[in-house]
């Protein structure tokens, strides 16, 4: 028996979320560290090689997916329409440009490698709307949903590495982690409302109010309160906390998105025929809020 | 211009599935994989119900968001609107399964056979490993549609120039032709018929006609 109804997709698993998790991550850490170069703070010169390395990983979870890895290189081919092939090419001139930043401490090249990681993550974000097979990715406010995801994940990762690194957090970074967590719990709430009622399969309902919890429930107010609370308790331990719970809701949302809300479209009909002397019928789309 | 289009009765179709299984036959596909499929939807509720057989498969669609998507260049519109993929470019990222609103992709990692590890003797020699790893799908059998064409053959017409699907339907219910010529078979059922494609929201332009009564 045949599907009809929207089903989960099995095409993507987690190692394609892990390319959209880790690839956020590193990039939304290479903006951070260049706000902190516009800013003319100090930033722990390492977490640029921290975040060439969370996209890397992103990257090899990638090769772990496809069918033809040997072949990785025709991925270059076609960027006049696909955004994976754009997202390659901005991958090849993030980890260039990020590593001459890492290499000659340049700082003209952390604000290069920083452009170029957030194309990278538009890419990723333009990558799942163009995916018009599944509902929930097609949904234009998945855009701004990756991409402050991915500046969220940043500057939480920024933040723990600042603690373990150098021993302490500067003011304008829990300031930029406390504003990225109201933005991304908008854009969440946003996301969600977008796909209420028939715009979105039933099947994907239960996994969506779960992540909206996740996300900007526990992913959005419990960090903000953390980090309104006063500053000698922050540095002690909230912001840590904060931190930690901004980067792990947003790896959380995102695997949610690829691996449990990325239900296919399914079929539909029009009109059922006109058989014998019958008259023909109405619409029917099953898996979704009923008629069309 | 051509612009070859499938269009299927659905006053006609019985859900035999015959044009599955001859789909397979031609195309020696995996166990699995069935570029044509035939759904089978019950609508309505008792004790108004209707059973409606839909077949599915690649819609050859005007826009298709797969070739947009495709990071290789392996997914291509051809003159003639036949969408093909080519298996030696592929990299198997499954980007095109994703963007096709018709679940009409495959991906195979694993040669499989019908009867476990050992393939029977017709499985060994049609396989064709170029297809594993990559994505495969419904090409309206464009191999015989141009071999049938080089020998002054007209598609939806002559069965040697004829996709398999709709030479083996029972019911007549499956056609095939040049939408662009207004006296071909799929032109004058879609001008003596009311139609409709599938998911046409989207803005892919299928090539895929449903027949559901007379105009």
């Amino acid at each position: 028996m045949i599907a009809i109804a929207p089903r989960q997709q099995i095409n993507w698993d987690w190692r394609a979320a892990g390319n959209f998790v880790f690839g956020g991550t590193g990039t939304g850490l290479v903006a951070m560290i260049a706000s902190a170069v516009l800013f003319g703070a100090s930033y722990p010169s390492d977490a640029i090689l921290v975040g060439l390395g969370f996209v890397g990983a992103g990257l090899f979870l990638v090769l772990l997916e496809i069918g033809r890895p040997w072949r990785f290189m025709n991925v270059f081919r076609h960027p006049h329409t696909s955004w994976m092939s754009r997202e390659a090419i901005a991958a090849v001139l993030f980890f260039g440009t990020g590593g001459i930043a890492w290499l000659l401490a340049l700082e003209p090249m952390i604000i290069a490698a920083a452009i170029f990681g957030l194309i990278f993550l538009l890419c990723q974000a333009k990558m799942l709307q163009a995916s018009k097979g599944i509902p929930t990715w097609r949904e234009g406010a998945i855009v701004p949903l990756i991409a402050a995801t991915g500046l969220v994940e940043g500057a939480g990762l920024l933040v723990l590495l600042s603690i373990v690194l150098t021993g302490s957090v500067q003011y304008w970074l829990a300031n930029t982690l406390l504003d990225l967590l109201v933005l991304r719990t908008i854009v969440v709430l946003f996301y969600a409302w977008r796909l209420r009622g028939p715009r979105s399969p039933l099947v994907v309902k239960p996994g969506l109010r779960r992540a909206v919890w996740m996300a900007a429930g526990l992913g959005g107010i419990v960090p903000v309160l953390l980090l309104l609370a006063p500053p000698e308790l922050q540095q002690a331990s909230l912001l840590p906390i904060a931190a930690g719970i901004a980067l792990g809701t947003g790896w959380g949302l995102k695997y949610t998105i690829v691996c449990r809300l990325g239900a296919m479209q399914g079929f539909a009909i029009k009109h059922t025929p006109a058989r014998g002397g019958a008259a023909p019928g109405t619409s029917s789309k099953p898996g979704w809020s009923g008629w069309l | 211009m051509t612009r070859y289009v499938m269009v299927a009765d659905l006053r006609r179709c019985v859900g035999c599935q015959t044009c599955t299984a001859a789909c397979r036959d031609a195309n020696a596909t995996p166990p699995g994989v069935q570029w044509r499929r035939v759904l089978d939807m019950e609508v309505g509720t008792y004790p108004d119900v209707q059973r409606t057989f839909v077949p599915v498969g690649c819609m050859h669609c005007a826009d298709p968001p797969c070739m947009d998507v495709c990071p290789s260049t392996a997914t291509r519109k051809r003159d003639d609107g036949i969408v093909t993929i080519d298996y030696d470019l592929c990299i198997g990222c499954a980007y095109c399964a994703v963007a096709c609103p018709y679940q009409a992709r495959y991906k195979v990692d694993l040669v499989r056979y019908a009867y476990g590890d050992d393939p029977m003797e017709p499985e060994e020699k049609r396989h064709d490993p170029s297809r594993v790893g990559v994505s495969t799908k419904c090409n309206f059998c464009v191999d015989k549609i141009d071999d049938g064409i080089a020998k002054g053959l007209t598609p939806g017409v002559d069965p040697d120039a004829t996709p398999a699907c709709v030479n083996s339907c029972i019911a007549n219910a499956l056609h095939f032709g040049d939408i662009e010529d207004p006296d071909s078979n799929v032109s004058r059922l879609l001008d003596d018929n009311q139609s409709f494609r599938m998911h046409e929201e989207l803005g892919t332009k299928p090539g895929f006609y449903y027949l559901w009564d007379e105009t």
